[in-house]
């Protein structure tokens, strides 16, 4: 609406009304001039003092897990706002649990909000969400529009901020494990040493049978009506990485292979919270490409290290990498010491099989492949995950 | 769309009645019928067209179909319009058929747009513009020609509150539209702004619209204290019958307790008749009619504001049956207490302002006429003069405009320092003269003028008026100006 070109009208009119001398047209002219200059002062000063903020109730979910997502918009005026929409960007992969919204032509849902504000109100809005993908997810940015009361012209203001929030790849639970590890039952604890450094105090648990008997906690048992016992760090960790492989397909043009990338990063989260449990000291090293983050993946085994290696694996985007090469040439040319390799691959070429051979030979080295083993290479496999392995629906890995 | 029946019947029909006003002002000026009955049969046949053209375009009949209809509307408008004519007059005058055909063509085609119009913000907006452009243009038409032909008021009034309602509606649909269907809580309180909002901007345009002429400021504030009065009668007779009723239950209570309070004995005399009230003459001006319909308009508002919110609101609760989805928290920023602070912190300081203004803006002469005389004094500092103590205003002031007086304050002065204060002077008492003094010329006269003044302000039983003070006020600039220094 152009005001000046309707103040103009309106003035003209007011003065021909005054000329003719009929009253009820200057009233009339008046009337005019009055609602837009009502409309324009309230389309000037609509958004003073109008604040909008998004708040997630934890920066970091699991996967199928929920989060709350507040809206908290604040009129800090007297001028109420009397309509006001806030479209917000909601990710597609956190479905809206409870509430209907409609999808935006980028794939993202869009968060509609209608209403109005009084003077110095603020208005919070409590949203629920599951989050159904793994990735990091971005809330906004948002736009707010808003007018007089009558809606001649509307203002939009958009608004720049935005909230990210970090979904962890699901993790199964993988009951072959100690199989895998070659080492079954009475062989884990050997993989932590008995000897515990005494300066280094995790906590207290529950006694359980075989602990010794100085290890008891008496307070603490008091405390608890239960034996507890200290717990310390061992002096030397077992250490296990990862080596994922998220190069799919040998060439670029045969796709990206989005869902077996998926599987792989749900195999790898799996087994490094797995591993973790049993108290192994787990490291990272992978070819994929993160979000927002340029250089190798390259995270050396230390305990308690799976938060950061979980929230990697979040970060990997689904695009074909490079070759495993750099990242097993790497490995070969380092001392690896009593470090075990657990290799997550879905694929063996380029050059990788004999580099495989290789690192087999220097340290003890485990071969997940998920999908189809190929006849060449079904002597340096240890373990197969079928392909069409539905992770979605299932709780545990199968290994085969 | 989620309120299809909202924004097709609604808005439609709001487009309809927008265009009607201004097409019925043009029929009653061009085609000499009655405001009301051309009103009447332009929304029927606006309505009509509009809905053609609304079924043509959700494709419930052909487009054939939607033309013979049309042109079956356009000549049972043609024929409503000539025939009475012709038998009123028994004369077919080729320029009324001219502008009955123009007339009818204009609402069918009208009527059809309103119909295959899209109810848009934007497009409603164009279109409120436009409708209320040719209002006016018609109006001054009508006025120019023949005043008395077409009231002006209903139709301004009427489009004005037509326009408003039918921009408000058609965002609302547009916001609601787009949003989720069940978050329809602003409705209420947008309702009752449009509605407050409304009706002050009619307020404030009749106010300005009163400036342009004299009579309506009676008018205004006849009818103001008309309805203050209505409007206190109803108070005080609630108030009368509630204070009955509390006396009758303290009557009771006290018999119960064996209490006998004195009977109220009823005023004699006059208190017991109500003088007449004065009969005042009827405003027939267009100020009376102005009124009577924004009156009239308000009250129709207000009507329709009160039955849209029932009915939106029972769409919404049947909307609203299942979970909102959402939880909602509203909270104010700032308590009633702070708002009650607030204000009472901004009246407070209105009423410093207020009674510093009343100290710097004496409302009796007297008193401003001794504050001009302490300006005199004020002003004769500079020259090294001051009033000593126990000297009469008199004295003082023959004193400084003698030569002797003033020249013995500057030698005592120059004894003392420049940063000495002005040497008290006065000789003499209550009998100083001029002459007595060594005063003489235009200043010692001034100077006895302003004593004989200041002694009135201050010592006489009849005191002094405002044209003393002025005439104060001048002497002593001349009196500081004629004074060397």
């Amino acid at each position: 609406m152009n005001f000046r070109a309707a103040l103009t009208v309106c003035l003209l009119g007011l003065a021909a009304a005054a000329l003719a001398g009929s009253a009820a047209l200057v009233f009339a002219a008046a009337a005019a001039i009055l609602l837009l200059a009502f409309v324009r002062y309230a389309r000037l000063h609509v958004f003073d003092g109008l604040e909008y903020a998004r708040t997630l109730s934890r920066g970091v979910s699991a996967w199928g897990g929920e989060i709350e997502v507040t809206t908290t918009i604040a009129n800090r005026k007297w001028l109420p706002v009397i309509w006001l929409r806030v479209v917000d960007q909601w990710p597609a992969s956190v479905e809206p649990l409870r509430t209907v919204m409609r999808r935006s032509y980028k794939a993202t849902y869009l968060l509609d909000q209608a209403l109005t504000v009084r003077w110095y109100e603020r208005v919070r809005r409590h949203y629920a969400g599951r989050c159904a993908e793994r990735g990091v997810h971005r809330f906004g940015p948002a736009s707010m529009e808003a007018s007089d009361p009558f809606g001649m012209t509307a203002v939009v203001d958009e608004l720049v901020g935005s909230a990210q929030l970090i979904v962890l790849p699901k993790v199964l639970a993988v009951p072959e494990l100690e199989l895998l590890l070659g080492r079954p039952l009475v062989g884990a604890p050997v993989r932590r040493s008995l000897a515990r450094d005494r300066a280094s105090f995790i906590g207290v648990r529950r006694y359980q049978s075989g602990d010794p008997l100085r290890a008891v906690n008496w307070r603490a048992t008091a405390r608890a009506s239960t034996l507890q016992v200290n717990e310390w760090e061992p002096t030397t960790t077992a250490a296990v990485k990862l080596l994922l492989n998220t190069r799919v397909h040998e060439y670029v043009h045969e796709g990206t292979g989005a869902d077996e990338i998926e599987l792989l990063l749900v195999v790898a989260a799996s087994l490094t919270v797995a591993l973790g449990r049993l108290g192994w000291a787990v490291g990272l090293a992978s070819n994929a490409y993160l979000s927002g983050q340029w250089g190798a993946i390259d995270i050396e085994p230390s305990s308690g290290s799976e938060a950061e290696i979980l929230e990697t694996l979040a970060r990997v985007i689904a695009l074909p990498p490079s070759t495993m090469n750099e990242v097993l040439r790497r490995e070969l040319a380092a001392d690896a010491g009593t470090t075990e390799y657990l290799v997550v691959t879905a694929g063996l070429h380029g050059g990788l099989a004999p580099q495989l051979a290789r690192l087999r030979e220097l340290a003890p080295t485990h071969v997940i492949y998920v999908g189809a083993v190929p006849e060449q290479a079904r002597e340096l496999i240890d373990w197969c995950i079928p392909a069409d392995f539905d992770w979605r629906e299932q709780d545990d890995l199968p290994l085969a | 769309m989620t309120s299809p029946w909202l924004e097709r019947i609604a808005l439609k029909g709001l487009m309809c009645l927008l265009e009607s006003y201004w097409l019925a002002a043009l029929a009653t000026m061009l085609l000499l019928g009655s405001l009301g009955a051309m009103l009447g049969l332009t929304v029927i046949a606006l309505v009509t067209a509009a809905g053609i053209a609304l079924v043509l375009r959700e494709g419930w009949i052909t487009e054939k179909a939607a033309q013979i209809a049309s042109a079956t509307l356009l000549l049972v408008l043609m024929t409503l319009l000539i025939v009475p004519h012709v038998r009123a007059t028994e004369t077919a005058l080729f320029g009324y058929t001219v502008g009955a055909v123009l007339f009818s063509g204009l609402v069918v085609w009208l009527g059809v747009g309103a119909g295959r119009t899209r109810a848009a913000p934007e497009e409603l907006l164009a279109r409120a513009l436009r409708v209320g452009v040719m209002t006016f243009l018609v109006l001054l038409l009508a006025h120019q020609l023949d005043p008395t032909r077409v009231s002006a008021v209903p139709i301004v009034v009427a489009t004005l509150l037509t326009a408003v309602v039918m921009l408000a509606v058609g965002r609302l649909v547009a916001v609601i539209g787009v949003a989720e269907r069940r978050q329809r809580r602003l409705l209420s309180f947008w309702v009752v702004a449009v509605a407050v909002v409304t009706v002050l901007i009619l307020i404030a345009a009749a106010g300005l619209a009163g400036t342009f002429d004299s009579k309506i400021i009676t008018a205004v504030v006849g009818s103001l204290g008309a309805g203050l009065r209505r409007a206190w009668d109803v108070i005080a007779y609630g108030l009368a019958a509630l204070a009955y009723v509390f006396t009758r239950i303290i009557y009771w209570f006290a018999q119960l307790l064996h209490v006998h309070p004195p009977r109220l004995q009823r005023a004699p005399g006059p208190l017991m008749s109500a003088s007449p009230r004065p009969k005042l003459a009827p405003n027939t001006g267009w100020d009376a009619a102005l009124y009577r319909w924004l009156g009239r308009a308000l009250v129709v508002f207000a009507f329709v504001s009160a039955a849209l919110w029932f009915v939106l609101k029972i769409v919404r609760r049947a909307r609203e049956r299942g979970d909102e989805g959402f939880i909602e928290e509203r909270d104010y920023l700032i308590s009633a207490a702070d708002v009650a602070r607030a204000a009472g912190g901004k009246l407070r300081a209105a009423m410093q302002r207020i009674a510093r203004l009343r100290e710097a803006r004496p409302r009796d002469p007297n008193e401003a006429l001794r504050r001009e005389y302490r300006a005199l004094e004020r002003g004769l500092a500079p020259l090294g003069v001051a009033r000593a103590a126990g000297t009469t205003a008199r004295a003082f002031l023959l004193a400084a405009v003698s030569p002797a007086g003033r020249t013995g304050a500057a030698a005592a002065r120059q004894v003392a320092g420049p940063e000495a204060a002005p040497a008290a002077v006065g000789v003499g008492g209550p009998e100083a003269s001029p002459a007595a003094v060594g005063a003489s010329g235009p200043a010692g006269a001034l100077a006895d003028a302003l004593a004989t003044a200041y002694e009135r302000a201050r010592y006489s039983r009849a005191g002094v008026d405002w044209s003393d003070v002025e005439a104060f006020r001048a002497a002593r600039m001349q009196l500081l100006a004629a004074l060397p220094g």
